[in-house]
């Protein structure tokens, strides 16, 4: 479908209001939505983060838990993040948001997906293949070393990034032969 | 070799989604699965700062070497920010960065093999954009490849994951098996029959989503739509990858359905739609990207029913990239301005049309 007010690009919006019973459509291109928005308020900041949102909220306000006063204070320990940052963007910001505002999530997930809860492969999906404790930890330790081994070389430690270059090596071996068994 | 370099070396290269057969290669165009992956511990790029994003940047790339020389393909790496924009427009047209990666932040880099079957974008939405593509209808043998790459890597790179959520990723909309698995379809016979509307619309209410050409937000040139799964969590990966394959195996019938109709039906409808457009290609002295595409979707739709016998349907597959501006300016060498890319554009389609 064209966009019904330029008529040369394909129509991506499409919103629908009834409004005492009368109905008003549109049917446009991002580039003349942005420009109506400026004279029709119900295209105004049309953001689909902002509207699973409101659903969320809707469907928390029905079964009696009251998000906007545990939701909007809410902060992500680790990185900073706030409710008011994921409600304007629809992103998180670290691995760990997830448990911070779980009590949201769980709300806003239900319209996304088909289930709450992960059913496909997990990291290394074969339980043959699955890691062992030893080699996880290993794989953690050679991680945080590699970091430090590249603070230590912007810094221009020398000597101290020659022994966690040798410490890596080593653990590397470590994990090598882990690895064959 | 500088970063232009390569990307001129690309250029040249063979694609194989372009010039390979593929299963049902008539309608579906390419067959494509991306995985979103994060590294455990670090902030998702959209909350990073510079420094972490080139740390994760270095971390991946490193791994990915491993993985690459271990497995001996041989890749090619990019600092998406350093490139011209010409060369980002370029790997947006070839369909290795999204549309987000022409605006891209500090520490945005594309890993790709040289046939461009298996690439990954760092520092996109995610950290890890791990995508795979081939041509065809062919999902399930793709699945195959990007779940052992995948493995390969996590065998390396601790991914952020969490047991009733699966793979961590920035946006909630790609949680759980962190996959879109999608089909590039060309459908001239459902939309010259009026019945794509329909077709779409279904698709929609099966809970799969229809794009255009450039993926996410872009309109549809050339009767082409990528289908592709629209939720990632409470299902497998082979959950999804069948639910999609029965929707797509029914537009494809469709799609055929409408093709042989028309040609019973509206048979001179059909043959001036496909002449007219072969006319325009062969003899335009200006012709505008849409135009040529247009008219590419409708000579390959000539080609797909046989009534040119002349044309290959891989060169066809291969004009549709050429036309584009980016590849047209990587052909003539230099930049070009608006008029100057029609008139290129033009020459370059009487010349493969001469014969």
């Amino acid at each position: 479908m064209l966009c019904q007010n330029c008529n040369k690009n394909e129509a991506t919006i499409h919103v629908q209001q009834i409004v005492n019973g009368q109905e008003k459509t549109f049917h446009l291109c991002a580039a003349c939505a942005a420009k109506k928005a400026e004279t029709e308020p119900e295209l105004q900041s049309f953001n689909l983060a902002e509207m699973l949102f409101d659903l969320a909220d809707k469907v928390a306000a029905t079964v009696g838990q009251d998000t906007s006063s545990t939701g909007k204070t809410m902060v992500c320990p680790l990185c900073g993040w706030d409710m008011e940052r994921f409600r304007k963007t629809g992103y998180l910001g670290c691995p760990d948001c997830y448990k911070t505002f779980s009590a949201l999530l769980s709300g806003v997930l239900k319209n996304m997906h088909r289930g709450c809860t992960h059913e496909g492969k997990t990291p290394c999906s074969s339980t043959d293949s699955r890691p062992s404790r030893e080699i996880a930890s290993l794989r953690h330790d050679l991680t945080e070393l590699r970091k430090e081994l590249a603070l230590r070389i912007k810094n221009e430690e020398y000597e101290e990034a020659a022994r966690l270059r040798d410490e890596i090596q080593s653990l590397t071996l470590k994990l090598e032969e882990n690895e064959k068994k | 070799m500088t970063q232009e370099e390569q990307i001129n070396q690309l250029f040249r290269q063979r694609v194989c989604w372009i010039t390979d057969s593929g299963p049902e290669d008539d309608i579906a165009i390419s067959s494509r699965i991306r995985f979103a992956r994060n590294v455990a511990g670090e902030p998702f790029p959209i909350r990073a700062d510079d420094e972490t994003l080139c740390r994760v940047r270095n971390e991946v790339l490193e791994c990915i070497r491993g993985v690459s020389a271990a497995e001996s393909f041989r890749v090619c790496e990019f600092e998406v920010d350093t490139l011209s924009q010409l060369d980002r427009r370029f790997l947006l047209e070839r369909h290795l960065i999204s549309r987000e990666f022409m605006n891209p932040r500090h520490g945005a880099a594309l890993v790709t093999n040289r046939e461009q079957g298996t690439f990954v974008m760092i520092n996109e939405e995610d950290h890890l954009r791990i995508q795979v593509l081939a041509p065809g209808f062919q999902l399930k043998s793709l699945w195959d490849r990007i779940d052992r790459f995948d493995d390969l890597l996590s065998g390396h790179i601790p991914f952020a994951f969490d047991a009733q959520y699966g793979y961590l990723t920035a946006c909630p909309t790609n949680l759980g098996t962190g996959m879109r698995a999608s089909v590039m379809l060309h459908l001239p016979g459902l939309v010259l029959s009026g019945q794509i509307q329909a077709v779409l619309q279904g698709v929609g209410k099966l809970g799969l989503a229809a794009r255009g050409f450039y993926g996410e937000g872009s309109q549809t040139l050339g009767n082409l739509y990528q289908i592709s799964n629209q939720s990632s969590l409470g299902e497998s990966e082979a959950q999804i990858i069948d639910r999609i394959c029965a929707v797509i195996s029914q537009i494809i019938a469709h799609e055929k359905k409408a093709r042989m109709l028309l040609l019973a039906n509206r048979r001179d409808f059909l043959l001036d739609h496909v002449g007219r457009a072969y006319g325009l290609l062969k003899h335009s002295y200006l012709i505008t990207g849409e135009e040529s595409l247009n008219a590419l979707s409708a000579l390959r739709l000539g080609v797909d029913m046989k009534m040119f016998k002349s044309v290959d349907i891989h060169t066809v597959n291969e004009l549709f990239l050429l036309v584009q501006s980016a590849h047209l300016q990587k052909y003539s060498c230099r930049e070009l301005e608006q008029e100057e890319r029609d008139a290129v554009r033009a020459s370059l389609l009487r010349k493969y049309f001469q014969d």
